[in-house]
């Protein structure tokens, strides 16, 4: 089976990044790692690919995967809730990011 | 203390947004640490007025300041007793290149019931559970991106329930190439955990200083250069100032305004991998402020002896 994830190639080694494991990351966020290999697929977290296909994530992936955390335990979200839900995270920051631009370019 | 951030920027109260995006722009130019004279009292106005236009610049901050600016400390206290009930700390921050004033106001802070995103609180105390994350923005300058920095961070954390205080020094570094809106995460700074479980993390999130020279987009860098009348239309070779250094470019003859020049690799750094990304110089048409009779003498002639008519496309007005 082919698995395609929402994946950015890194090609720095990540010694002395903040990049963590998919082991780390299930650590730190609670989940079992199969679980978000699921969330991968379902590209709701953005991960990093080294040359050797080891999977990375940075302090984004760290957190985003804490709010699904969240989602699912806290207020039971299911995977459409969270899809719905991070979708507009998404929007949201993307449009923020907007504004300042456009507000920067008026300086 | 509350700043006065329209003192600060000098616009009165009911200044228009582009009247404090002008009076920003003049006090950035004046005091951006890269040209002012008195370097350490220029660095810390210019975070002021940055901090400032962070709010003045923003309409929902600004409305938010106007409102409840005189008694933010009053609400704060209030909000702090609701809360009380509830468990839980207070952050306050020192270092982060915002003020106390600017963090309480403005900054991401962790409060059990106002950020949906804490787990912490709702989770039942005998139970092992990793403490909720804490949110803060970081002021970071263009320094700080091309060659990466480390900051030392004092976290005051307040125990909502006793008053009790503790202050921890942290040492942050921030990775070179970082833009804005990225977090910077700081292991086990979080609220502590509950039961035995590991603290919360500190994710800072990456908010970069306005350049009063450039813009910045990512990793490129947008710059208006000024040119005269008469380099646009011979073309000329002059100096543009880059984070790498000044260099010189050429001016295309005849070149039109707002056209953009691309300077490839002289903007940010991309990452840590050595690729920069690119700096753009638009082109402004910029005329003196005043003629001398003798230029007045060769712009008549000039103008005598042009047949050039840039309206002679236009469809006439009936």
């Amino acid at each position: 089976m082919k698995i395609e994830y929402q994946l950015t190639c890194i090609t720095e080694t990540p010694k002395g990044t903040s990049l963590v494991t998919l082991d780390e990351a299930a650590d730190l966020s609670g989940m079992h790692p199969e679980m978000i290999e699921e969330f991968l697929r379902a590209h709701l977290i953005q991960a990093f690919k080294s040359e050797d296909g080891t999977l990375y994530f940075d302090p984004a992936g760290i957190h985003r995967l804490r709010q699904i955390q969240h989602f699912r335990e806290n207020e039971g979200a299911n995977l459409r809730t969270i899809r719905y839900i991070v979708s507009l995270l998404d929007a949201l920051e993307k449009r923020d990011r907007e504004l300042r631009t456009l507000r920067d370019q008026l300086i | 203390m509350t700043p006065d951030y329209y003192k600060l920027l000098g616009v009165s109260r009911s200044a228009t947004q582009d009247e404090i995006r002008k009076a920003f722009r003049k006090l950035a130019r004046k005091y951006h640490p890269d040209v002012a004279e008195d370097k350490d009292t220029a660095e810390e106005k210019f975070k002021e007025i940055n901090e400032a236009y962070e709010v003045l610049g923003d309409p929902e901050k600004r409305k938010k300041y106007d409102q409840m600016g005189a008694n933010w400390n009053q609400n704060q206290g209030q909000s702090s007793r609701a809360d009380q009930s509830s468990g839980g700390y207070d952050y306050q921050f020192e270092g982060t290149g915002f003020s106390d004033f600017f963090e309480q106001m403005f900054g991401g802070r962790s409060h059990p019931g106002s950020q949906p995103f804490q787990g912490g609180a709702q989770t039942s105390y005998n139970q092992r559970a990793r403490g909720a994350d804490v949110n803060a923005d970081i002021l970071v300058t263009l320094d700080d991106i091309m060659t990466g920095s480390e900051r030392n961070l004092q976290l005051q954390q307040v125990d909502r329930a006793t008053g009790a205080t503790e202050k921890k020094n942290v040492k942050i570094r921030i990775p070179k190439g970082i833009s804005d809106g990225q977090l910077i995460r700081c292991a086990s700074q979080g609220q502590p955990g509950t039961g035995g479980g590991p603290a919360g993390d500190l994710f800072l999130r990456v908010r970069l200083t306005r350049h009063p020279d450039y813009r910045i987009s990512e990793s490129d860098l947008y710059y208006t250069l000024r040119i005269s009348p008469w380099e646009a239309a011979l073309g000329a070779t002059v100096p543009v100032k880059t984070p790498h250094g000044d260099i010189k470019i050429k001016i295309p003859a005849l070149a039109e305004e707002g056209t953009e020049l691309r300077l490839k690799g002289k903007g940010l750094p991309i990452g840590t991998g050595g690729t920069f990304g690119n700096l753009y110089a638009q082109l402004s048409l910029t005329m003196p402020p005043e003629l001398n009779p003798e230029e007045k003498a060769l712009w008549e002639q000039l103008s005598e002896t042009s047949t050039f008519n840039p309206r002679e496309n236009e469809t006439p007005s009936s």
